[in-house]
């Protein structure tokens, strides 16, 4: 699954909830309304997107704080899954 | 009737006992309810009293359940003193309510708040609570218990402690884990009984070194659903281990347990009679369990457990998908219900119908998910986006679904029960 794709569905889910979409990557979660849910959200969508499970990895999760290091993560997740 | 593995030891804290040690120290709970005419709730702050007058319970053949001092609410006393139970606080060994006037059933009891968030009880043997009585050889094991007293994963480790021997635990009343896992170091723990939330939280906030500084030669699951990425990121840490996942729950008792490292169970499960007298079936999406270790009251009048679990057969494998009447979605630790989310949402003037439940989610357990009919009369451009900002001032935000079906015919099924064609 390719970085745009998940940065899609990511502004799908800041669209839907009536905020802003991300323009720039390093731009701080906090600063954009985007939360441990929406996180989650994201995550079930990308699996569903390319029907397989995440794997967890506890200390990546622990240092996400920007859109980029959302996509980081997700997109190494869907390379290892 | 069981024996009590009595030279099994039991560390609390930083105090370490045996079964034979309860004996002795139990004595004052032993002539508090020993002569009880009616069942007993016991309620309980710390593992030290809870296996106390656990042992009491035992001992004199009496009609009990233990109850963890935060589970007993108003509605928790209101259903005992109903179901005709004197209730003991074992705090400063008073009564808070006694009556000498019914039958004692000798049935071993537990709370369950169900789907619903409203308290039932839920009723055992001691035949039927301590499921270790099905296996045959035991090998020596330190136990890791880290689930709360009274549920029935508690039950399943203690239980295994009191009857089986060379079964010790290792328990800590304070939930830290980091003082968890190295008090696990010093007492030689190889074995453990968790859920994956367990597991999530501790590789959050235990240090890797400290994880792996455990020997681990058994590593049983359960809980919850167990996914594979739990699977793979445990048998990456302990490459020693034998991973187990185990389904049960106080209704069912533990009925299928799995050793082959992947998530879901195999569909042969579903065919035959296993050695362990438990048979399974699937009827309309739910699974079925019929068990000598299911609760006396849960049973349907052929002997069958309605598990109200939601399943799945996708190449061979069995998953469980989630609640199938969910009552209550516990999102990150919020509880979220679906007959307040019904409402609102029914409130919408586009809505003709809908019907929530807890879908899993990556990394925070479950988020909502709905099944919505709207009116072909809707003139909303994006009806998801309308209807997310029409909940938000009336329900919490971890409450709006998160996964939206569309669906556009609702069917009524043979079991009248609303059915659908997305």
């Amino acid at each position: 699954m390719e970085r745009q794709e998940i940065l899609n569905l990511m502004n799908e889910i800041q669209e839907k909830r009536g905020r802003k979409k991300v323009e720039n990557e390093e731009v701080l979660l906090s600063e954009i309304g985007f939360r441990s849910l929406d996180f989650s959200e994201l995550a079930l969508r990308v699996e569903r997107s390319f029907g397989g499970e995440l794997p967890f990895d506890a200390v990546a999760l622990r240092e996400i704080r920007t859109a980029k290091s959302v996509l980081d993560f997700l997109e190494e997740a869907v390379k290892s899954a | 009737m069981l024996d009590l593995a009595l030279d099994n030891k039991i560390a609390i804290g930083q105090k370490t006992y045996s079964w034979h040690d309860f004996n002795s120290i139990a004595t004052d709970c032993f002539a508090l309810i020993s002569d009880s005419k009616s069942p007993l709730a016991i309620i309980v702050d710390d593992t030290n009293h809870a296996l106390q007058y656990l042992l009491s319970l035992f001992k004199f053949d009496l009609d009990g359940i233990i109850i963890f001092r935060t589970r007993y609410t108003q509605a928790v006393e209101d259903l005992l003193i109903e179901n005709c139970y004197s209730i003991l606080d074992s705090k400063n060994s008073k009564w808070i309510f006694k009556t000498d006037s019914v039958i004692v059933n000798k049935r071993i009891s537990l709370l369950t708040s169900g789907t619903t968030g409203t308290p039932k009880l839920i009723h055992h043997s001691w035949d039927s609570i301590n499921t270790s009585s099905n296996i045959s050889t035991i090998n020596r094991r330190t136990w890791l218990l880290p689930y709360q007293i009274g549920t029935y994963a508690w039950f399943q480790l203690v239980t295994l402690s009191m009857f089986s021997k060379n079964q010790n635990l290792v328990i800590d009343d304070v939930m830290d884990f980091e003082k968890m896992f190295q008090r696990a170091y010093e007492h030689d723990v190889n074995a453990i009984s968790a859920t994956p939330t367990f597991w999530r939280m501790a590789c959050m906030q235990v240090p890797d070194s400290v994880l792996k500084s455990i020997n681990f030669i058994q590593i049983s699951l359960g809980g919850e659903i167990v996914d594979s990425s739990i699977l793979k990121l445990l048998k990456e840490m302990y490459p020693n281990a034998r991973l187990t996942h185990i389904y049960a729950s106080s209704e069912a008792g533990a009925s299928i347990v799995v050793n082959d490292g992947l998530a879901g169970f195999p569909e042969s499960f579903l065919a035959s009679e296993n050695k362990q007298s438990i048979n399974l079936k699937i009827e309309n999406g739910i699974l079925y369990v019929h068990s000598k270790f299911a609760a006396i009251n849960a049973l349907d009048e052929a002997g069958w457990v309605n598990t109200r679990d939601r399943v799945e057969i996708q190449n061979g494998r069995v998953f469980i998908k989630g609640r199938a009447d969910s009552s209550m979605i516990n999102v990150g630790g919020s509880k979220a219900y679906p007959s307040d989310i019904e409402s609102v949402l029914m409130s919408h003037e586009s809505v003709d119908w809908c019907r929530v439940r807890a879908v899993r989610a990556p990394f925070i357990g479950y988020l909502p998910e709905v099944d919505i009919k709207i009116s072909i009369d809707s003139k909303t451009d994006d009806i998801e986006k309308e209807l997310i900002s029409f909940c938000q001032d009336k329900i919490p935000d971890y409450a709006i679904p998160r996964v939206w079906n569309f669906v556009t015919t609702i069917l009524i099924s043979d079991t009248l029960k609303t059915d659908l064609i997305v």
